[in-house]
């Protein structure tokens, strides 16, 4: 038998689907791409450690952390920061709070006509895009609009409702917005708890409201992490609403780059507010990440 | 040098994953037109060893041969095998028809030759009027036998089926052994056949090769494995219930005489002969018969014999239809299982009486003490 | 059917409790409300709301296409969505499937790279791209959108296509080239046809993306090139008449399409990946 055996010729390897030559070239323009947008985060935090010539629009060839020691000194962008994380707080509770009634709904339904019905209703939104939900909510909430002539034809109120032109409209129209994105983020999760449990648990005498608090919600607490996740992101991200629901006075970090750009033309600024805008999106992601590994820890097997 | 009359030859195949063997200089050969068996648990390399064949696999050392050609550097597409896997893996967004076709596509054959080798496959494996549909519309029998048109339709050299049966359910199961092993004999087609149902082994094949991690334990036909293991593993594997460790009192040419428990011993015939003096009693549980002590007749003293009766108390019983299955303990501590079609003797067993044990030494055989791998 | 006292909670969201319905329903009322609201206002006669409105009228659409920055801005966006959604899917297709088939183990954090635009705000996203593009000195405003666009449209194909590539039972690859296929035929023939719905799952996605977004492309559009979406917010911060109203309305219509598209290709729960 021995005979037979050859020395091997090099490394042996099995029939592989792609073989690592084609991955190469399947892989590169993805990895192009990756790296150009790599780069181009780099390119402007490296901008954020440069300074402008004064009264122009010019980078020196300085280095400086100038840019960075302005945002802490100045305490107003601190506050502009703090405020974004706040709201966008807000709006993930008030969001996820009304996206769960919604989510468990369409996740519970047996009829896929009505579970249809209603992903159509969510999807629609989210398709449609910013431009019409702020121009809708904008007419909606006018002192003019919809809503206030409504409420002074029904005598609830005498005078309209400012509801724009400050946080009211803004979080009205994002909580609009990301309630679609978390509820279908939520449906998934909630589709894997075994209707059987909730039955179990109802057959052993426990109310409605003790079966969601005990059973269905812990379970869930994974899922209701990574919706949270997702529409804090979003909530981070505003730009639009915030501009033209708020109309100049409510600003968020995005506004606030937009402004450094194309009101004081400082760019490096800009460079280190978009940095500590990026840095902090990314501890966000990371924390919740790890909130989620944790409860899907405590709360399964 | 290719043996005439080897359809296919596997050659001291060894084949290495990083730290882990799975195939440990396997060689096996199957003669033309032969259905061969690879049975064994998982993790045992048969499946490895049937996608060395197909080519997916490259073995660390060692060659395949397949119709006197060398095919280790061929690559899979072109080996000409037809692989059949245990998920019928049809491809879910053709027809029948166009998955039948597809192999011939490949092979660039013209529109109406494809056309007539479909019909003929389909028509062999009795879905002509299904040629239209999708597989999601067929029962998962229908769709193996598809998967099997498919790759007859090419013509192949060797028909290599990677457990075909595991997912269908049992009582349809039985009825496409039967069907695909007629199909296999009508064609002529050299066979290579993965299993871990010994059942299925038994039924399907020519000869089978029984394997356990990575290396060849037997080989031989359906009866010899079933009559004869030659270890405790495939004894074991193959049902044998009945592993006692005896000695051996003494051996002539072709028989042994051996001491199981107290009273007379027991004369074996001597197939494969394990050394040494301690070796074990291997037997069925069909082979062992039962009756009441006060029913028998009475002990025997004396010489050995072919027949040994001994005493022994009942200890367990179970009964699962049309036979029993017991459990009876001997003086010694020894524990025979038996199984036997139920009557109306067998009723009046009762758990805990004393009961006579009687065993055939021609249906025993004698293994090593710890055989290769149990 | 067992009759007797097993509980009810299989059936419709009514048994489930009516406050709960009832709840679903007012926030099914609150999504839907203002589309419903801009498709009526888009054919009110008058430029400001009244109840009860004061006719009817199709000015507004009228208007929509008469000025010559929408209709430019449209045709960018048009032109924009016809170029990157087939350079987003294509990249798509190759980054899943060489991710997913390719077998490596940095496959997972090159996967983690690619989806990260989702997570970084669209401003950080904008200033990024328009200063590399002012460092290399590539300042043709379209090619800036189209390569900006891409990028942020790749995690949406990438996770859509995945998704369906996931499900593929890879064996049929293997059956493919056992029966004599080269690996371009199995994938071109095998593969591709399975992914479908995801290809089109994700240009649906990238299509509403490019038509829609704001906060990159604030940064990159220049005074020739605009977009749709910054045309229309240069509209509403100087005059709110109907016309945006119009042209939201055709952006509804066009989803509302989309939608029926989704469900007959791929259904909408899997789409939006809640099965």
């Amino acid at each position: 038998m021995s005979a037979l055996k050859k020395p091997r010729r090099g490394p042996v390897s099995d029939f592989k689907t792609i073989p690592t030559r084609s991955l190469v070239l399947i892989l590169l323009p993805t990895l192009v791409i990756i790296a150009f947008f790599l780069a181009s985060y780099g390119s402007f935090i490296i901008l954020s450690f440069r300074e402008m010539v004064p009264g122009t629009s010019q980078v020196t060839g300085n280095w400086s952390f100038g840019s960075y020691r302005r945002f802490f000194r100045d305490t107003v962008y601190p506050y502009f920061m703090f405020q974004t994380l706040l709201r966008a707080a807000q709006v993930t509770v008030i969001g996820l709070l009304l996206a769960y009634p919604l989510a468990y709904c369409v996740a519970r339904t047996a009829s896929k006509t009505l579970r249809q019905l209603m992903m159509g209703a969510m999807i629609i939104p989210l398709l449609v895009g910013g431009i019409t939900i702020v121009y809708a909510w904008m007419v909606l909430l006018g002192n003019v609009g919809l809503i206030n002539t409504a409420l002074k034809a029904l005598g609830i109120v005498k005078t309209s409702i400012h509801f724009l032109y400050n946080w009211t409209g803004v979080i009205i129209c994002l909580v609009y917005f990301v309630i679609p994105y978390a509820a279908f983020s939520l449906i998934g999760p909630i589709r894997n708890v075994p209707r059987t449990l909730e039955e179990a648990a109802v057959n052993m005498g426990a109310s409605r409201l003790t079966v969601f608090r005990r059973i269905v919600f812990p379970l869930t607490l994974p899922g209701v992490v990574e919706a949270a996740s997702l529409t804090y992101s979003l909530g981070l991200s505003a730009f639009l609403f915030p501009m033209m629901l708020g109309g100049g006075r409510v600003k968020m970090m995005s506004n606030i780059i937009y402004e450094t750009i194309y009101i004081t033309f400082d760019f490096p600024f800009a460079g280190t507010l978009a940095a500590i805008l990026l840095v902090v999106s990314i501890f966000v992601v990371t924390v919740m990440t790890r909130l989620q590994r944790l409860a899907r820890r405590v709360y399964n097997e | 040098m290719p043996d005439r009359g080897f359809d296919v030859e596997f050659k001291c195949i060894r084949k290495r994953y990083g730290s882990i063997e799975a195939l440990r200089g396997v060689s096996i050969s199957i003669r033309r037109g032969e259905l061969l068996t690879l049975l064994g648990p998982s993790g045992c390399g048969k499946t490895t060893l049937l996608r060395t064949l197909a080519g997916f696999v490259r073995p660390t050392e060692g060659e395949v041969w397949l119709a006197g050609e060398r095919v280790d550097e061929v690559p899979p597409a072109r080996r000409n095998v037809g692989l059949v896997f245990q998920n019928y893996s049809l491809f879910p967004h053709m027809t029948v028809f166009d998955n039948c076709a597809f192999g011939l596509q490949m092979r660039h054959l013209d529109r109406s030759t494809i056309q007539k080798r479909v019909e003929e496959v389909l028509n062999l494996v009795h879905l002509a009027e299904f040629s239209g549909a999708y597989p999601s519309q067929l029962s998962g029998g229908m769709q193996q036998r598809v998967a099997l048109a498919r790759v007859i339709a090419i013509q192949p050299r060797a028909l290599l089926l990677d457990e075909p049966f595991g997912a269908i359910d049992r009582r349809l199961r039985d009825e496409m052994q039967v069907e695909v092993r007629k199909l296999q004999q009508k064609l002529g087609i050299t066979t290579l056949f993965v299993t871990h149902d010994q059942q299925e082994a038994l039924i399907m094949s020519d000869r089978i090769v029984v394997m356990n991690e990575g290396r060849v334990e037997q080989e031989g036909t359906p009866l010899d494995i079933y009559d004869s293991p030659r270890s405790r593993f495939v004894a074991g594997f193959l049902g044998m219930e009945n592993l006692l460790p005896v000695t051996v009192v003494r051996r002539t040419a072709d028989q042994a005489i051996v001491h199981v428990t107290e009273g007379p011993d027991l004369v074996v015939p001597l197939r494969a002969a394990p050394q040494g003096d301690h070796v074990t009693l291997a037997f069925r549980a069909e082979s062992v018969s039962l009756v009441r002590r006060e029913e028998s007749a009475g002990a025997e003293a004396g010489e050995a014999s072919n027949v040994l009766s001994v005493p022994g108390t009942l200890e367990f019983l179970m009964n699962l239809g049309a036979r029993v299955v017991y459990e009876v303990r001997l003086p010694d501590g020894k524990l025979v299982r038996g199984e036997a079609q139920r009557t109306d003797r067998t009723r009046a067993f009762g758990v805990g009486e004393p009961m006579t044990v009687t065993l055939k030494g021609d249906y025993c055989v004698l293994l090593p003490e710890s055989g290769a791998g149990t | 059917m067992n009759k007797g006292s097993a509980p009810k909670l299989t059936r419709e969201p009514g048994a489930l409790g009516w406050p709960l319905g009832l709840m679903a329903a007012l926030i099914i009322a609150f999504l839907i409300l203002p589309v419903l609201f801009v498709i009526f206002y888009s054919f009110n006669e008058s430029a400001y709301f009244h109840f009860p409105p004061t006719g009817l009228s199709l000015r507004w659409y009228a208007n929509f296409f008469r000025l010559h920055y929408f209709r430019s801005g449209a045709l960018i966006s048009l032109a924009l969505a016809a170029v990157v959604t087939p350079l987003s899917v294509a990249m798509g297709v190759a980054a899943s499937y060489g991710l997913i088939r390719g077998k490596f183990r940095a496959a997972a954090f090159i996967n983690a790279l690619l989806m990260s635009p989702i997570i970084i705000p669209g401003v950080v996203t904008g200033i990024a791209f328009m200063t590399m593009f002012k460092l290399i000195g590539f300042t043709w405003s379209f090619g800036n959108l189209v390569i900006a666009m891409t990028l942020i449209c790749l995690p949406y194909t990438v996770r859509t296509i995945s998704a369906n590539m996931h499900g593929l039972n890879p064996n049929t690859e293997e059956a493919a080239v056992n029966l004599g296929a080269s690996r371009w035929t199995t994938f071109r023939r095998v593969v591709l046809p399975q992914i479908r719905p995801g290809i089109v799952g994700g240009m649906i996605f990238v299509f509403a993306t490019v038509l829609d977004d704001v906060s990159v492309v604030v940064f990159l559009t220049s005074y020739k090139t605009s977009t749709l979406s910054i045309a229309a917010m240069g509209y509403i911060r100087n005059k709110d008449d109907p016309t945006i109203a119009a042209m939201a309305t055709m952006l509804i219509a066009l989803t509302i399409v989309l939608v029926f598209v989704i469900q007959r290709v791929v259904g909408l729960e899997k789409f939006m990946s809640v099965e």
